[in-house]
This record gives C-alpha cells, sequence and structure tokens, in this order.
C-alpha cells in the first residue's frame, strides 16, 4: 500500500513537473542565444561525446553529439557554461557574449585536492597525515544490495566485511578495521557516526550518503577516544544544493536467487540404501526394508506415493525485490533542502521471509546572517522483517530445515481420512527425530520484527570572528523494535501410512511479544580556529566538548493458550502461566578532545590530537582517560627539488603514532551488586544473590596504533598509490580471570590480555582515457598477521588460544585419508572409536602409536591471509561500464552437520559424497564410506574426532558486481520534459570462484553448514532528473 | 543580524558550556536499576527474606534436580546423558559431573556463608534470625554433605572468602562431616517442628538428613537413633499413591516429601518432562528392570510368576511406576490413551515413568514442568532407619518392621520380607529394597560407593554399542577435583589415582 503511495506521488510529480516545466524555464532575459562548440579530451584532442553542458544555476542544458559537438539556444551572454563528464574534471566556462566555445577537458587526478570528512571537521585530501579510507555515495549505489555494510565491501582496504548470509533485513555483515581488535567481549566492530552521531549503517539507505570515511589509524581517529580503538567510520548524508530544484528518481526491479546451493541426494531408493548402510555400520538396526526400497526403485514416475523429492529445488525460488528512492532538493543562496523517500520491498528466496523498508531523509540548512547558520535533519525508518518461528536464531535453522528432509516423502499427503497434512518423515520406522518439514513449520506461524527508528539533529554554526567558528550539534536517536512470536502447532504424520507423528515441536506456543527501545542523546560543541600566518604557516586549532547518554529498555510479555490460531494479539490469550520480563541499561559518556594542525606551505605537515574522556561504564576512580595522538607527513613532490620531475603529481610521506580506547567494557562491570532470582515457597518469593567478583579498577582496553603511509600519484593521476603499514597492539583486553570454583563466585573481569594486528594496506589507481573511452581501475589489497600476546591461561578447543599465535586458530587432528582394508588399520596407530576400512585415517603427530587429543596441531585459516577488492570503470560516449570483484584468501572454515553431515537428523547425504564416497571398489583416499553425522549416534570413526576432514577452503574470488549503464541522449530526454535519464543492468555476485564444496563460502566462521545463502541478482534499474 | 541577536547568542553559548560542566558530576553515574546494591542492603525482614529465597534458589543447580538422574547413569541403572564419564572415563579434565557437582556445591556454600555473614546487621527479631540461620546453616550441611559424597575431604571454608583466602587444601572427610554434624544440630536445635509445607527446611528436614550423613560414614548406631526420632514423631508418613508422589499434583503438604527443590509454574519450570520424556536422556536399562521383584516377593530369576515373553507381568508395582518400554503408550489423568515422540530412541529400549507427566503429552519446547525434585522423603528414613539398626545391632523386628512398612505401601502391596534372615542377608535386602524404592531418584551412586560396591557392579554392564563399563577401585571411589581447580589452587592435593 505504502509503495503505491509512492507510485502515485511520484507519477503526481513528474505530471505537475510537466506543467510547471516550461513555465520555469522560460528565460527572463531578452536576448535569444545560440551558443555552440566542441567539446574534446586533452591531450589527445579527440572529440568528447556524451558531455553534459549546462548553464550554470539552471536546469537548461544539453549534451555532445558522437562528434563532441553541442548546440544551446537562449543562453544569457553573461552565462557560465558547467562541462561535466564522469571521470573527467568539471569545467566552468563563462560566456562572456561568445557564440562558439570549445572546451578540452581533462581527466580528474586522484583528486588530492578534495575534502574529505575528518572527525569533527574536514580535511584536503593531500593535507592528511592519518589513514583515511574514503568511498563517495555514487561508488556505493553501484550495487543494488539493500545493506550498506555489504556495499562497502572490498571498497576500502583495511575495512574487512564479511557478509553472514542473505537473509532479508537481517544480511548486515561483520566488520573489521586492520583485523581483530580484541578477544573479549569489549568487541572488535568499528564505531559507526552518521552525521556525528552514533548509528547503524544497516539502517540506512545508500541513496542518501554523500560520502563514507574510515578513520583507519590512531592519527584519525583519536579524537574519539575511548569508542575509536576498532576504527571509526564516518558517514556523511545528503544535503541539498543552492540551485534549482532538481528531483531525482531511482527504481530499481532485480530477481534474486541463491548463489550456490548444495547437491544433495534426491533419489529415495538410494537415499533409504545408504541410510541402511549407515545404521549398519554403526550398529543401528536398518531403518528400510529392502520392500520399500524397492517399491521406491521401481515406481519411479509415482511422484505422489514414490516420490524423489528434491527439497531444496522446492523450497529456493527466485525472488523479486524493488527499490525507489524518490528525492527532492535545492535551494537558494540563503536556504538549501533535501528531502528524500526511499522505499525497498525484498522477498525472501525462501517463503514466507520479507523484508520492507521505507527510508525518509529530509536536511535542511539555511543561512540566517553572514555569520550564522543553521540546519538540521531528520532520519526516520520505518522497516519489518518476516521469519519463520524459528527465524530468531542467528545461524539460520530455518534453512536447515529446507537443506535436510529425506526425498522419500513430499511436504504434504493425502491423509486416511481423505484430508491433507503436513509430513513428519517417511516412517515410524525411523525411530529418532528427522529434521522438520520446512513446509510444516511456516504453517505453524511467524515471527515478526516491526522497526520504527526516528534521527533528529540540529546544528548552528557561527563565526565568532573571521578565524573563529563555533559548531554545536544536538541530536537525539529513538529506535523502537516490536518483535511478535505466533506459533501454533501443526499435526505432523507419517508419509508411509498417514499415522499421526507429532504436533510440529513448538517452541514458543502462543504469542510472545518482545519490545526493546534505545534513546541516545548526543550534544557537542567545537570552537574551530584556523588561520594563515606570514602565508606559509597554516595553523589549525579545534577544541571541543562531547556529551552522549544512552537508555534502553525492554519488556517481554507472553500468553500460551489462545482461543484460536487466529488471535496473534496477547490480550487474546488465558492468563495461565502467562509471563512477563524486562529490563533497562544506562551508559553515558562526556568527553573533551582538540587537535591541533600546522603546516607550512603544505609541504610539512603536523597533527596533534587528543580526548578526554569519562564513562559510567568505569569507577568514579578511574573513569577518566586521556587518548593522544601525533602524526606528520612530508610532501616530498612540493620541495624544489621534485620540480623537475613534472610528471609527479603527488608524493607524501607519512607517519602516525596514537592511542586508542574500547569502552564497551559492559554497563556496570565494576559495581557490586546482587542478582536477582526467586524461590517458590508458598508462594514465589523474590530473592537476591551474590554471584560475582567484581574488580573495582577495571578500566577500558588501549589500542596503540603505529601507521606509516606513503601516496604518490603521477601524469596527472595515471597511476596512484596508497600503501600503509602499521602496528596495532591492544593492551589491558578484558579478561575473566580464572578463580578456584570453590569461591563459588563467578570470575571478576579484570584488564589482563594483549593482542597484536601488524599489517599492510594498499591501494592503487589508474585512470585514462583512450579515444572517447574512459576508464579507470582501482585494486585494494589488506594482510594483516594476528597474534595473541599475552593471556592468563591458554584455551585448547576445537580453536585454540595460546600466545604467540593468532587468535582462534584452528586446533585439529590432521586428516591424512582413509583406511583402505584392516591390515592398514592394525599396523597403524591405535585410532579411536575402532575404525573400518572406509573410515578417516589420522596422523600420529608424536608418534606415540596412538591417535588421541596430543596429536592435534595448530592449521591456518582462522583469519585470512589477504582480501581484496576491485573495480573498473569504462565510460564510452553514452554508455558506461563498472565491474567490481573481491575475493579473500586463505581461510577456511570448520562446519558439519545438517547438509553436510549425512543422515544429520535424516539429512540426505551430498552427491560428492555418494558418487566419490569410499567403497571396496572405489578405495579412494579423498571421501569416506558412507556414514552417520549429528549429534546423536553419529558415526564417530568420522564425526568423532575433530579433525581437519571437516575444514574447508573458504577462500573465493568473486564478481561481486557488473553494472551497464545507458544514458539516454539528451534530446530525447528533454522532449519528455527529463533533464536526464539513464537506464542500467546492474547484477551482484555473477561469478564466484571457491573449492568451498556445495555451498557459498562467504558466511560467518563456522558453526552449523546450512546457513541462508547469498543472493545473486539481477536488477533493470531507471534513474531520472527533472 | 543585529549586534542585540549576536550578544544573545553569545550568551547562549556560555550558558552552554557552564551547563555541561556543572551537570558534569552525577552525569555519569549510572547504576543498575533493576538490580540490589550490595552495600545497601540487609535492612529490614523483607531483605533478609529475600537473601535467604537467594540461598535456596542455589538448589536450582544441575546437582539437587531431575539431572542428577544422571547419577543413576553413573550407578549403573541407566544409559543416558554422562556416558563416557559412566564408561569409567573419569578424570580431571572431564567436565561434566567432575565439575557440575563441585561448583553447584561451592556456589550454595557461597551464598550461605554470605548470608550468614550479614545477616546479623539486619534488624530483625532474634527468634526469626535464628530460625533463618538454622534453615541456612541446613543449607550449607546439605551442600558440604553432597561434596564430601563425591569428592571426599575438601576446602573448608565457613565464611566470605577472598580469592587467596579460597587457595587452602582439602579438609579430610571427618573434619567436613564433624562441620555438617555441627550445622545439623544448630538446624535440629532452631528449626520448628513442623510438617513440610512450603519448601522451608523444618526440623525434619535436618534430622533426616542427619540420619543420612550418620548411615553414609558408617555411625550406625547414631544413624538409627536419629531416624527412629523422625518416625517416632510421626509427622512424617508414607504417601499412599506411588506414582503421583512424583508429580506436582499430589505434592504440595505431601506427609512424606521431608525436603525438595522447588518448581511453581509458570516462572519457575524445569524441563524435566523435555528432557525424560521428549529428548529420552535418561533410559533406565535392563539390569534395573531385572531388578525388581515379581508380586510373590521372589526375584526374576527364581520366581514361578516371572513371564519371560512380557517382562511387565506380575512385577512389583513399583516397576511400572518407574519404567515403561520406549514404544509403549500410557494413560493420562484424563484416561486418555497417549503417545510418545521421543526424540532419540532408547540406548536400552526403556524410558521413565516415574516423575513423568504424561497430562503435558505431547512435549514440545513449550512444555513446562514443576514436579519438585524430592531430596528426601519419608521412605529413605524408613530404609536408613533399616540399614543402621541392621548394621547396629543385627535385624530385629524394627527392622523388618521398618523394611515392610515399605514395601506394604498402598498400591504397592508387595508381600513382607521373609523372616529369620541373618544379618548379611537382611543387608543385601535392603540394598535391594533401596535400588527400586529409589530408583531414578538420583540416590544409588552414592550408594554403591559407599557400599565399595562399584567395582564388582560396574565392570558387568554392557551398553548399547558393546562398550563394558570400567571402574577403577584404586581412584573411582572419589571424583577428582576438577583440573582447573588443581591449576588455580596450588595447595590442593588432588584425589588419589588421578595426578
Amino acid at each position: 500500500m505504502r509503495l503505491l503511495f509512492l507510485c502515485f506521488t511520484f507519477f503526481t510529480v513528474l505530471g505537475v513537473s510537466e506543467n510547471v516545466y516550461p513555465k520555469s524555464e522560460t528565460p527572463d532575459l531578452t536576448i535569444q542565444n545560440v551558443v555552440t562548440g566542441t567539446v574534446t579530451e586533452a591531450p589527445t584532442g579527440n572529440p568528447l561525446p556524451g558531455v553534459s553542458v549546462i548553464i550554470k544555476g539552471t536546469t537548461i542544458g544539453t549534451t555532445t553529439n558522437v562528434d563532441g559537438k553541442y548546440s544551446l539556444t537562449n543562453v544569457p551572454p553573461d552565462a557560465i557554461l558547467v562541462f561535466s563528464f564522469v571521470g573527467m574534471l568539471t569545467q566552468e566556462v563563462a560566456v562572456d557574449n561568445r557564440i562558439i566555445i570549445d572546451v578540452a577537458m581533462t581527466v580528474d587526478a586522484i583528486g588530492i585536492e578534495e575534502l574529505v570528512v575528518v572527525g569533527y571537521g574536514t580535511q584536503v585530501r593531500a593535507n592528511l597525515t592519518g589513514s583515511v579510507g574514503y568511498v563517495g555515495g555514487q561508488e556505493l549505489t553501484k550495487r543494488t544490495t539493500p545493506n550498506v555494510q555489504n556495499l562497502l565491501q572490498g571498497k576500502i582496504s583495511g575495512l574487512q566485511v564479511t557478509q553472514r548470509g542473505g537473509t532479508p533485513g537481517q544480511d548486515a555483515g561483520i566488520m573489521r578495521v586492520r583485523g581483530l581488535g580484541t578477544f573479549s567481549s569489549a568487541g572488535s566492530s568499528p564505531l559507526v557516526l552518521i552525521d556525528g552521531v552514533e548509528g547503524d549503517l544497516s539502517k540506512l539507505d545508500a541513496n542518501n550518503i554523500e560520502s563514507i570515511s574510515v578513520l583507519k589509524d590512531a592519527a584519525s581517529a583519536s579524537i574519539y577516544g575511548a569508542r575509536a580503538a576498532n576504527g571509526v567510520i564516518l558517514v556523511t548524508t545528503k544535503r541539498g544544493e543552492a540551485k534549482p530544484l532538481t528531483v531525482n528518481y531511482n527504481l530499481t526491479l532485480e530477481s534474486q536467487s541463491a548463489t550456490r546451493l548444495p547437491k544433495l541426494l534426491t533419489n529415495s531408493a538410494d537415499y533409504m540404501e545408504l541410510w541402511n548402510e549407515a545404521n549398519i555400520r554403526i550398529g543401528l538396526t536398518p531403518y528400510f526394508t529392502q520392500e520399500e526400497i524397492n517399491a521406491f526403485r521401481n515406481n519411479p514416475n509415482d511422484p505422489v506415493n514414490y516420490p524423489n523429492f528434491d527439497w531444496v529445488d522446492y523450497m529456493f525460488k527466485p525472488a523479486f525485490m524493488q527499490n525507489h528512492h524518490l528525492s527532492i532538493s535545492g535551494g537558494d543562496e540563503k536556504t538549501i533542502y533535501n528531502l528524500a523517500v526511499g522505499a525497498l520491498a525484498q522477498d525472501g528466496i525462501v517463503p514466507l521471509y520479507e523484508f520492507q523498508r521505507y527510508n525518509l531523509h529530509l536536511s535542511i540548512d539555511s543561512k540566517v546572517s553572514d555569520r550564522l547558520t543553521v540546519g538540521g535533519n531528520v532520519r526516520g525508518l520505518n522497516s519489518k522483517i518476516v521469519q519463520d518461528v524459528q527465524g530468531t536464531h542467528v545461524e539460520s535453522y530455518f534453512i536447515m530445515h529446507c537443506f535436510a528432509p529425506g526425498p522419500n516423502y513430499t511436504p504434504t499427503m493425502t491423509l486416511p481420512d481423505g484430508s491433507t497434512g503436513y509430513v513428519a518423515r517417511y516412517s515410524n520406522a525411523i525411530a529418532e527425530w528427522t529434521v522438520r518439514n520446512p513446509m510444516a513449520i511456516l504453517a505453524q506461524g511467524s515471527n515478526v520484527r516491526d522497526i520504527n527508528e526516528v534521527h533528529p539533529q540540529l546544528y548552528a554554526e557561527m563565526k565568532l570572528t573571521n578565524d573563529l567558528t563555533w559548531y554545536t550539534k544536538g541530536a537525539v536517536s529513538f529506535t523502537h523494535l516490536f518483535r511478535k512470536n505466533h506459533e501454533h502447532e501443526v499435526d505432523n504424520y507419517f508419509f508411509k501410512d498417514g499415522s499421526y507423528a507429532h504436533n510440529g515441536a513448538v517452541w514458543n506456543l502462543g504469542v510472545r511479544d518482545d519490545m526493546n527501545t534505545s534513546f541516545l542523546t548526543t550534544l557537542y560543541s567545537t570552537l574551530n580556529y584556523s588561520k594563515v600566518f606570514k602565508e606559509n604557516h597554516n595553523l589549525g586549532i579545534l577544541a571541543g566538548y562531547n556529551q552522549e547518554s544512552a537508555f534502553y529498555r525492554s519488556l517481554h510479555g507472553r500468553r500460551i493458550y489462545f482461543p484460536t490460531y487466529g488471535i496473534k494479539e496477547i490480550s487474546g490469550g488465558s492468563s495461565l502461566n502467562q509471563a512477563t520480563a524486562g529490563s533497562v541499561s544506562e551508559w553515558a559518556i562526556q568527553s573533551l578532545f582538540g587537535r591541533v594542525t600546522y603546516d607550512f606551505r603544505s609541504k610539512y605537515l603536523f597533527e596533534a590530537n587528543a580526548r578526554y574522556d569519562g564513562t559510567s561504564r568505569i569507577s568514579p576512580d578511574t573513569r577518566w582517560g586521556l587518548f593522544p595522538s601525533v602524526s606528520a607527513a612530508w610532501r616530498v613532490s612540493e620541495e624544489s627539488f621534485m620540480e623537475s620531475l613534472d610528471w609527479m603529481d603527488n608524493m607524501k610521506l607519512r607517519a602516525s603514532w596514537g592511542q586508542l580506547g574500547n569502552q564497551n567494557v559492559g554497563t556496570y562491570p565494576y559495581q557490586d551488586v546482587l542478582s536477582t532470582t526467586s524461590y517458590p515457597f508458598a508462594s514465589l518469593e523474590s530473592g537476591v544473590l551474590l554471584t560475582r567478583l567484581v574488580d573495582k579498577s577495571l578500566r577500558w582496553e588501549i589500542t596503540t596504533v603505529t601507521d606509516f603511509g606513503l601516496d604518490v600519484s603521477i601524469f596527472d593521476g595515471l597511476f596512484s598509490l596508497t600503501a600503509d603499514w602499521y602496528n596495532k597492539f591492544t593492551d589491558d583486553i578484558l579478561y575473566s580471570i580464572p578463580v578456584p570454583a570453590s569461591i563459588g563466585l563467578s570470575s571478576p573481569t579484570v584488564n589482563g590480555g594483549q593482542m597484536k594486528n601488524t599489517g599492510w594496506d594498499f591501494e592503487l589507481g589508474h585512470r585514462n582515457s583512450i579515444g572517447g573511452l574512459n576508464y579507470f581501475a582501482t585494486f585494494n589489497l589488506s594482510l594483516y598477521k594476528n597474534e595473541v600476546v599475552k593471556i592468563l591461561s591458554p584455551s585448547y578447543g576445537l580453536q585454540t588460544v595460546q600466545e604467540g599465535l593468532p587468535y582462534g586458530s584452528w586446533y585439529l587432528v590432521e586428516w591424512i585419508g582413509i583406511f583402505q582394508n584392516q591390515a592398514e588399520i592394525d599396523e597403524g596407530p591405535l585410532h579411536p572409536f575402532g575404525p573400518k576400512p572406509g573410515d578417516l585415517k589420522f596422523k600420529d603427530q608424536n608418534n606415540d602409536g596412538v591417535i588421541n587429543a596430543d596429536d592435534r596441531i595448530v592449521f591456518d585459516g582462522a583469519h585470512p591471509k589477504f582480501f581484496y577488492g576491485g573495480s573498473l570503470t569504462l565510460s564510452w560516449r553514452n554508455f558506461d561500464l563498472s565491474t567490481f570483484f573481491q575475493g579473500v584468501h586463505g581461510l577456511t572454515n570448520f562446519t558439519r552437520n545438517w547438509g553436510m553431515s549425512p543422515f544429520t537428523q535424516g539429512s540426505p547425504p551430498t552427491m560428492d559424497l555418494v558418487n566419490n564416497r569410499w567403497t571396496p571398489d572405489n578405495p579412494t583416499n579423498t571421501h569416506p564410506a558412507i556414514f552417520r553425522g549429528g549429534q546423536w549416534s553419529s558415526y564417530k570413526p568420522v564425526e568423532g574426532t575433530n579433525s581437519t576432514f571437516n575444514l574447508h577452503n573458504a577462500s573465493y574470488f568473486r564478481l561481486k558486481n557488473l553494472r551497464i549503464g545507458y544514458t539516454l541522449p539528451s534530446n530525447i530526454v528533454q522532449k519528455i520534459g527529463l533533464k536526464n535519464a539513464q537506464v542500467y543492468f546492474s547484477g551482484d555476485n555473477l561469478i564466484t570462484i571457491t573449492d568451498y564444496p556445495g555451498a557459498d563460502p562467504e558466511r560467518i566462521t563456522s558453526g552449523h553448514f546450512s546457513v541462508y545463502p547469498q543472493l545473486r541478482t539481477m536488477a533493470l534499474g531507471i534513474n531520472v532528473n527533472l | 543580524m543585529n549586534k542585540y541577536v549576536i550578544n544573545i547568542i553569545k550568551k547562549l553559548i556560555i550558558g552552554f558550556f557552564a551547563l555541561y560542566f556543572v551537570s558534569c558530576s552525577d552525569f555519569l553515574d549510572k547504576h543498575p536499576q533493576h538490580q540490589i546494591a550490595s552495600e545497601t542492603f540487609w535492612q529490614n525482614q523483607k531483605e533478609v527474606d529475600m537473601a535467604l529465597a537467594g540461598v535456596y534458589a542455589r538448589l536450582r543447580g544441575f546437582t539437587f534436580t531431575h539431572k542428577d538422574a544422571s547419577f543413576d547413569v553413573m550407578a549403573g541403572d541407566a544409559w543416558g546423558t554422562v556416558m563416557a564419564l559412566s564408561q569409567g572415563n573419569i578424570e580431571p579434565n572431564s567436565g561434566s559431573l567432575v565439575t557440575t557437582i563441585y561448583s553447584n556445591c561451592y556456589q550454595g556454600i557461597s551464598s550461605c556463608n554470605f548470608f550468614l555473614a550479614n545477616v546479623d546487621n539486619a534488624p530483625i527479631l532474634e527468634e526469626i534470625l535464628t530460625m533463618v540461620k538454622a534453615e541456612v546453616h541446613f543449607l550449607r550441611a546439605l551442600f558440604y554433605f553432597t561434596l564430601t559424597e563425591y569428592y571426599g575431604g575438601v576446602p573448608l571454608y565457613t565464611k566470605p572468602v577472598t580469592i587467596e583466602e579460597a587457595l587452602v587444601n582439602k579438609s579430610t572427610k571427618e573434619e567436613v562431616i564433624q562441620q555438617v554434624i555441627s550445622d545439623l544440630d544448630f538446624a535440629i536445635a532452631n528449626l520448628p517442628n513442623f510438617p513440610y509445607t512450603d519448601g522451608h527446611a523444618v526440623k525434619g528436614s535436618a534430622l533426616a538428613l542427619k540420619a543420612k550423613v550418620l548411615l553414609h560414614n558408617q555411625r550406625w548406631q547414631e544413624a538409627a537413633n536419629t531416624a527412629s526420632e523422625i518416625i517416632q514423631d510421626g509427622r512424617f508418613s508414607l504417601f499412599d499413591d506411588f506414582r503421583t508422589l512424583f508429580l506436582a499434583s499430589a505434592q504440595n503438604n505431601n506427609p512424606e516429601i521431608i525436603f525438595s527443590t522447588r518448581y511453581l509454574l509458570p516462572d519457575l519450570s524445569s524441563n524435566l518432562d523435555i528432557r525424560w520424556n521428549w529428548h529420552g536422556v535418561v533410559n533406565p536399562n535392563q539390569e534395573l528392570v531385572d531388578a525388581f521383584e515379581c508380586t510373590d516377593g521372589l526375584p526374576v530369576t527364581s520366581s514361578p510368576l516371572y513371564d519371560p515373553s512380557d517382562w511387565r507381568l506380575n512385577r512389583d508395582p513399583r516397576l511400572l511406576m518407574t519404567i515403561k518400554a520406549h514404544e509403549d503408550e500410557v494413560v493420562n489423568s484424563a484416561g486418555q490413551t497417549v503417545g510418545f515422540n521421543y526424540n532419540n530412541i532408547s540406548g536400552t529400549g526403556y524410558n521413565p515413568v516415574k516423575y513423568g507427566n504424561w497430562d503435558v503429552l505431547p512435549i514440545d519446547y513449550s512444555t513446562l514442568s514443576e514436579q519438585d525434585w524430592i531430596l528426601l522423603r519419608y521412605a529413605e528414613v524408613l530404609l536408613i532407619y533399616a540399614e543402621a539398626k541392621n548394621e547396629a545391632t543385627g535385624p530385629d523386628a524394627s527392622v523388618y518392621d521398618a523394611i515392610n512398612q515399605v514395601r506394604a505401601r498402598p498400591g504397592v502391596d508387595m508381600p513382607p520380607i521373609p523372616a529369620g534372615l541373618t544379618q548379611d542377608e537382611m543387608r543385601q535386602r535392603i540394598r535391594d529394597e533401596r535400588r527400586v524404592e529409589l530408583a531414578l531418584e538420583g540416590t544409588r551412586w552414592a550408594d554403591i560407593l559407599r557400599w565399595r560396591t562399584a567395582e564388582h557392579y560396574i565392570p558387568t554392564i554392557v551398553d548399547a554399542g558393546g562398550v563394558r563399563r570400567r571402574f577403577d577401585p584404586s581412584k573411582n571411589y572419589l571424583l577428582p577435583f576438577p583440573q582447573t581447580e588443581i591449576d588455580i589452587n596450588p595447595n590442593l592435593v588432588q584425589n588419589p589415582g588421578y595426578n
């Protein structure tokens, strides 16, 4: 409905504009003048087609034709023409009574003069002394995926984004700036500030983003002090411009499907035979009689009674997504405004799943006087995520249910009484719980999240003197999440005879409502002084104050018994056994900060930052901390001895050092509190008890970053390079010190651990133009080495934590092949669980003749060796094409269970195992004989030992995006009243090269095999300006 | 803009900054609003009650709930959750029961010590103060006694300790038991002599526990005397329905229950039915089934009533109120026959009946259970008396009377044991009776440890998959201290055989 309304609004605007357009464009100047000319490319002199030529301050314009020629009428003699073209420097040329104006356009150099947003200000890129990654909004919107976080993937060196999966509305990735900052619960996620206020990237519409800066080193981030240890991401949203009303409408319509799905056995007779075989191997009775198997074997064309059902194919279907974005912006010398609304609707590639998002963005800035500017913006969000009743789990349980039902039954069946019922499993001879029928789960109810957010902010900026500016911003962020889980029993039957099996094993019978609200207030104020002394000495001083406080409240209610399944509101249920819960928490931070910058002729640059933070999370005695940084840069290219090298655009050496904090140490970690509990005497009585020890001197984690960097650009941006080496050392990592269990209290959290990340970030650029073809290419590469420096006691699980090793290194027994015969088993080292021929053979690392925990060794791959991204953008005449690729190398995942381990709750085996499994006739060393996986009655010779058998190479190279756009010739679009129009195709995840078995390699590191797949999308879009 | 406006704005700026710093002091003071600061507690009776409830809440740890049916897996009566351990893989780093019993008990002890160290500050009536302290002494005795059952001597603390103070060696088992008896004597002297009705420990609870402690420490005559005191008092008696004794519907004010870990829906529920009757994590084995006599009082090996084709026929009625075949359906309280949908195949072909609530079938993740987990009941007191008295002075009439009372419960109606037994024969009878009467209640593991019969019995069991259980008498009569405990506390000497 809301989408309809939006479309309506759009077409209304269109209609109105057609009426208004001629009127507003009627020149009030009397002299009609025609200006013509040719636009060429410097220095080749080739004509440039498709260049936009606009009379400044109006919407009158045209584009050059194939020969680079243009013609404009009604040009006032004092007008200024604006020539712009992708990848070229925009030029403004005064008409100055001329009638022929030829222009030679030059390739836009790397933009060393462009302004980059930094903490509490902007900085000319050439003058940066710290390490700051930068990406413009237009770069983000080339892809059509809804989540801004994922759009950042591969764009900036040092920023690693790992997308969990493609769940609509919950596809936010994990972001890491320069490796894993800490191993404590304080977390390694960077601080995200949206227009200066802490926020969530996933909640933004990419179309509203002007730019994103990533502050990677301490020099750039220390102005954010105690929250900057994991880097800072600064998002600046779009504002209006002082030009006449511009209306932009962008529409994408796309088809989404899974990138990769496992290929599982769908032949029922084979499935039943293999399950029998797996049962016999473990000493259980077979589940299927030979008659049953024969019946399936002999009736291949009876899908009702003897199906060979392909669940994966049935459950996963291409889905549709539409994304509308309408913006209206403009303004005059005094006031500028920007209003944007976005509407997105994404269907899941599995049934029921759905995501809707409406974004509103409004900004107004007004120059009240020469000295005072006031303004503000409001961001609003309404979104809805629909999932099945188990949708609350991070690793999608629903996908596991889609991967794992057996092929020998169908989702529904005709019961003996003629009605239709859901199938539980094949028959009750299968005396164990099998994975549930996904269609029956969908029938059980739904889990719906409604999210409403509003983020208003106001600011005032005042020039107190010509050199001194005061800026103050106040903002609140209100978020409201309401989640309703509605679940009821659904009867399931055995396929073979239609007898009753179970009622669906509901998790949360009835209605469960959860409400979470958060309220964040932010207030900051800065004084900014900048002055040039004696022409050569540039001095800038910034001083500021910041305070933030956050309040969270949650309320949960549940009723179990409802008169009918149709009632989804809690008040409709019985109060019997109803339950409620709730909680509140708060934190606050208060800060003073400052920055001094000095440079001499932009040649020698120095900068110092400091922030003094106080946080409510730490005891009053120790809650204030100072986070300083210093940095310097030398622009070698500005030296006189470099002048002869005129091909050298820029060459800069940078160095920085600083300290950052991580204040996410818990909300009340230092306070001695009694936990609440209860005990039922005659009636329920509330109780309190002491459960933990606390360390009152707890303080934040401190990260010290040293960075050396080099920026080079040559031949007007033909090639450019940015390289950084860093050492990021985190000290005082929160750690639960081991206490004797006999003390009866949980251990206190203290500052104890140390970890180090050292690495390199590289960004390469190449920009050129050949004939009418302009192109530029970028490539970024990031590598880091993680090392645990100090921990109080090592741990040796599936992943080990030891000093000197990367955090969470795999710690496994090495799988070296398959036992071919009994003699080999008898002669080799003693394996646990009594293996048979066809089972896994492990390496006896310590040669003690026994395979046990002492044979575990460390394997690489918990952290990637390197990750990279790159793009190639071409434009030729009215066409532009961009490709974007991204990849990760040297990462491994440990996964098993549903979809991977055969017969885990009935999961069909993969075709890879079926076709290549060990048999006496197929003496392979790569695949074991058929076995049973899973938690219960798993076949221990294969699954009882955590070995490299389950460690999979998750490296991949991916053509993440391909986009082809065509800008309609302006003479055509102008006839229909548009300024310009572009149609485009954009495809995501089109090609993937990987060794990862079956499903998508891009996912969280380990755990279940089954996760919601990444999406391959094919979008068609149109973008019009009027 | 005129100067007047600029002036106003300048004043506003100054005002802003002034405001920031004035508010500085309390802006950062945030305290948890749903928790209670420990310094300001102990102000009144209400707060003492809350602290007392907090100590009782420690009973909900694994060891004092239905999960201690895994003790019956250890005892060789069942197959289930703690398989590795029960098959003899008991090592300091085995985890599972090796660590949970230890930490559950010490969490309870820590709460008791915290209570006893602070409650004297509360301005409440002296009599009430003494009574609540008696309850907490009882609980502390329960926690320490449980530790001695499985670990022998353990570190002994009777007041809150710092991390440094906690690093002591174990006291001997005798020293710990002495503390337990002393705590129980304080409890017996100061607890009201009421029936057990509302979950608060009463004098009978402390007496019953003391009798059990004395029995388990071979102080036969004292044990018999203490048990006799409860029997003579007459406040507790056998309940006449063995099946519903273990169901919530009959547990309130039940005359047989002397102490229990309590549950109350909806807020305090357990997952007993989910674990026992859906996930099927406790599977009684054939050995336990065979331990139940036939209705003629003869064992299955010699009774003419035993029907090998149907084990259910002519058996001690307690058998079918304790155990069912995996595939058997049951009848709920509404008289309907209902089936199970077990999540796992039974490893033995059997599943439990005792404590199972058939009214919640079929079970799903929404199923909540509120059966109180019985820790002490009158039948056990009778059997404590019988065993203690037989050991102390031989099988006199009072011994026969105690054991036959248990067998004669309405609905059980088993014939009396034959007269003229020797002391040794009577000992075996009592042990057999304990096994079937208290089956799946978590008591037998401690019994076979204290009787020193584990080494003979455990290795006779062959689990599903053909694995024979192991028991090393040189060390397995005690659990090891958890390895982490040895690592952290350099003064703690590991139990023999586990280094």
